[in-house]
């Protein structure tokens, strides 16, 4: 694949670092399903949440590849993606069937609709046809990924589990996004031409992240019998720019840098 | 944007997926509430779940196939890219686990790394 000519050096570094990064996570949300894909296994959860688990392993591997092609192609240099490590989250206190049930939650029913969201904008966006061509093969995997969380939560709930998953809430939505996500826009940095890459200007990204919490997120948990309200409140607090309205539920940060 | 339409892609497309599981007499008041799905777009602020009579509806109708029409023009579409195995549900042992939430936050910004917003 060539370089785009119609970024500069600059656009293109930018757009490098974007896909660079993205492969990064999708090694590291490989790893994640392996290790969650055994976990569900062990607890017997539904066979087709295993099978989906098992299969979104191997999606996000490919993820990888078409990832790090594309950083390759605007020019990044950083080699192989090393694999990250996948450490389990969620409350120590819980039970490991609770524990699993949050953590499943937090990376496909909350992540994974969120990725979700943004691949599609971006594939709306995209004017680069390998671009293109990768989002929207990275969109179908990952409304799978979501649809399996949905599906646990489900199965989950009708056994009467998930009872600490609204007090949770707050920090399990802290944890998605970076600290600068609601920080003021710095328009010199600016460059609407990105998104033609792949990469949305970060006001579309922190509308994107909003909407799918109002409108998917939250309706989704509270059609589980999950109260959202300690959620809507974060993000309230979060899009007001309310300092440290992050920080202030999430503890110590470790997020990457895109 | 068309992120309203997701709602019934995701939540209601992987709910009917392990509709039944679990349930039954042991079933919580707190638990998932009946989901239906709606023709076309649902309401997604009022939309409830309604499941074995949606899992045809919703994963093999379009579930599996058309939710890309929402997203992709269907011109670019392949027929079958999208394949969600949806096998028998699975009933196991009820295991409520524990209910606190006190050191959650000690986990914040794990799944930042994974978020692409």
């Amino acid at each position: 694949m060539s370089a785009p000519r119609d970024l500069d050096e600059r656009g293109r570094g930018l757009v490098a670092g974007v896909w660079a990064f993205r492969a990064r996570s999708e090694r590291e949300a490989a790893s994640r399903f392996e290790r969650l894909a055994a976990q569900l296994e062990a607890e017997d959860a539904a066979a087709v949440v295993v099978a989906m688990a098992k299969r979104a392993e191997d999606d996000e591997v490919r993820h990888v590849e078409i990832c790090a092609e594309l950083a390759a192609r605007y020019g990044h240099r950083g080699g192989a993606v090393a694999s990250e490590p996948a450490g389990e989250i969620g409350p120590r206190s819980a039970g490991s069937r609770e524990r699993l049930l949050y953590e499943v939650v937090a990376f496909c029913a909350v992540t994974e609709s969120i990725n979700s969201a943004l691949m599609m904008v971006s594939h709306e966006r995209a004017t680069d046809p390998a671009v293109r061509s990768a989002v929207r093969e990275i969109l179908r995997d990952e409304v799978t990924h979501a649809r399996l969380g949905w599906a646990h939560l489900a199965a989950e709930r009708a056994r009467g589990g998930g009872a600490g998953l609204a007090a949770g809430l707050p920090a399990m939505l802290s944890g998605t996004v970076r600290d600068d996500l609601f920080a003021p826009v710095d328009e010199a940095l600016a460059d609407p031409r990105l998104a033609g890459h792949g990469e949305l200007p970060r006001e579309v990204r922190v509308e994107v992240f909003a909407r799918t919490l109002e409108s998917v997120v939250f309706p989704g948990l509270e059609a589980h019998g999950v109260d959202a309200s300690a959620g809507r409140a974060w993000l309230a607090r979060a899009r007001s720019g309310a300092s440290g309205a992050i920080e202030t539920v999430g503890g110590p940060r470790t997020s990457g840098r895109r | 944007m068309r992120i309203d339409k997701l709602f019934k892609v995701l939540v209601v497309g992987g709910s009917v997926l392990t509709a039944g599981c679990g349930g039954g007499a042991g079933a919580p008041p707190g638990g998932s509430r009946a989901m239906t799905v709606e023709a076309d777009v649902p309401d997604a602020a009022s939309a409830q779940v309604d499941a074995p009579a949606a899992r045809d509806a919703s994963v093999r109708a379009d579930g599996v196939s058309s939710w890309m029409s929402w997203f992709v023009d269907p011109v670019e579409e392949d027929a079958g890219v999208a394949e969600v195995d949806v096998a028998p549900a699975d009933v196991g042992p009820a295991d409520v686990g524990a209910d606190a939430q006190d050191d959650a936050s000690a986990d914040a910004g794990v799944l930042a790394w994974l978020s692409w917003v």
